[in-house]
């Protein structure tokens, strides 16, 4: 090897790359021969191990304090809000009632739903029986007048059976409305309320008042709920619950 | 598990402070630390790293994981910052900061106490390696700090300094030459002992 085939691989070696064997092995033999190389070799190694302990030394240095305390201001700022906004995925003790009466009426929107399903599926056969008892063949008489007030009997059971199966029909209907109006309750309430602040923060819950808004579907991601691509620019639907002050305490979203 | 830079950046232009929080710590160090080794003074960094992090926060946008990592794109940052402020202060330019004149003295607990001349000896060193770096010109500068300092691979300095591979090749062995000769008539290399392994090439 020649001095000028050392020198583009001089700083490899000396900070410690990896270099092919072969040409290290060479390059090597080339030091042992050349103390020209040797030497430049020398101080290219000393100036690696000068700057790794400069750089341990700067290992642990960083940013003061103030610096992290501006830009959270300056975020805040920039959000749009005087408070900082910190989640807690644990809920506080006094949001462990409020999940119980949510979950007492989604149970209750539940049952109902299934007992109307229920309904829907038993009326069918109830109506089947009514007219299979209704369409029974009647005993044979052999007097006319029997037969005319059988007739006319027939004729009020056949219009009674019309307005039965009409009311029956209507009400089935009103039924079927009040289960698409269960079963969307039940669906819309989608997500549990997440708190927005910390207990003790601010003062207890006495009272507050539901709102409902229109946020931004990126808004979900921030409560760990899942939302797709092509959803994210799109508004969701959002119910506030603010407290007797006016902050918000929580929020839920809609589908 | 921890968050990637894309989730905490998304996260963050939905507003969560935490995510902004979590990236700002993830690398204030590196920030700080390149705009130090450029600059020479503590309190530009903190300036520097300020501007950084506030860029990010006003136009996370401009930022695209297509082109490379977060890290890279804060250090373009930091570069043209660092740069601005050396051009205005050209003219009042000092090598060391009154602030930074404590020494090397957080790299203490890191070296061995059994043998105080060495100890001193690698003191010294790294204090003439900075004071070297500090006096290149700041397009070797920048190249050494980023390769040899933040121990960046060439593509990625040449992503953050928007060059090509070959030139931060040419300005590292350019630089690093005019290092060692600075070191040399500062008469450092021969009172350290070397604790690198010459053959460690060959593993």
């Amino acid at each position: 090897m020649k001095c000028h085939e050392f020198e583009p691989i001089i700083i490899s070696l000396a900070r410690g790359q990896s270099v092919e064997a072969a040409a290290c092995e060479t390059a090597l033999s080339h030091l042992d021969r050349c103390a020209r190389c040797a030497s430049a070799f020398e101080e290219q190694r000393i100036l690696t191990v000068g700057i790794r302990v400069a750089t341990e030394s700067l290992v642990n240095q960083g940013a003061s304090p103030r610096i992290e305390v501006a830009l959270r201001r300056a975020f805040r700022e920039q959000v749009g809000r005087s408070a900082p906004r910190r989640i807690n995925l644990q809920p506080p003790e006094n949001w462990r009632w409020s999940r119980l009466v949510i979950g007492a009426a989604a149970a209750i929107l539940s049952l109902a739903f299934l007992a109307g399903t229920d309904w829907l599926k038993s009326a069918p056969e109830k109506q089947k029986r009514e007219a299979t008892s209704l369409t029974a063949t009647p005993p044979i008489s052999g007097h006319k007048e029997e037969r005319e007030k059988q007739a006319l009997a027939e004729g009020r059971r056949d219009q009674n059976q019309k307005i039965v199966s009409n009311s029956g029909g209507s009400r089935r209907l009103s039924k079927r409305q009040g289960v698409r109006r269960n079963v969307e309750k039940a669906n819309e309430v989608a997500t549990r309320f997440y708190p927005l602040v910390e207990e003790g923060e601010i003062a207890p819950l006495e009272s507050g008042v539901i709102v409902r808004v229109e946020a931004p579907a990126s808004t979900l991601i921030s409560f760990g709920l899942p939302i797709t691509a092509e959803n994210i620019n799109r508004p969701v639907q959002a119910d506030l619950l603010l407290g007797q002050d006016g902050l918000a305490r929580a929020i839920r979203f809609l589908p | 598990m921890t968050p990637s830079d894309d989730e905490l950046l998304r996260l963050m232009m939905s507003g969560v402070e935490e995510a902004f929080a979590t990236l700002y710590r993830r690398y204030q160090g590196r920030v700080f630390r390149f705009a130090l080794l450029m600059s020479g003074c503590p309190a530009t960094a903190d300036d520097v790293t300020q501007e950084v992090f506030l860029a990010l926060l006003r136009d996370p946008c401009q930022y695209d994981s297509s082109r490379g990592a977060l890290l890279t794109y804060l250090y373009g940052i930091a570069r043209k910052q660092v740069l601005r402020v050396l051009k205005r202060s050209r003219p009042f330019a000092q090598l060391v900061c009154e602030t930074d004149e404590e020494g090397p003295a957080p790299i203490r607990h890191l070296i061995s106490q059994d043998d105080p001349l060495n100890e001193l000896a690698r003191n010294e060193l790294a204090g003439a390696v900075r004071q070297a770096v500090l006096a290149l010109p700041a397009r070797y500068r920048e190249v050494v700090v980023l390769c040899d300092f933040q121990e960046m691979s060439y593509a990625e300095a040449a992503e953050a300094l928007d060059c090509s591979v070959g030139t931060i090749s040419s300005r590292l062995n350019r630089a690093r030459a005019l290092l060692a000769r600075r070191l040399r008539a500062g008469g450092q290399a021969p009172h350290v002992s070397l604790d690198t392994d010459r053959r460690r090439c060959l593993a």
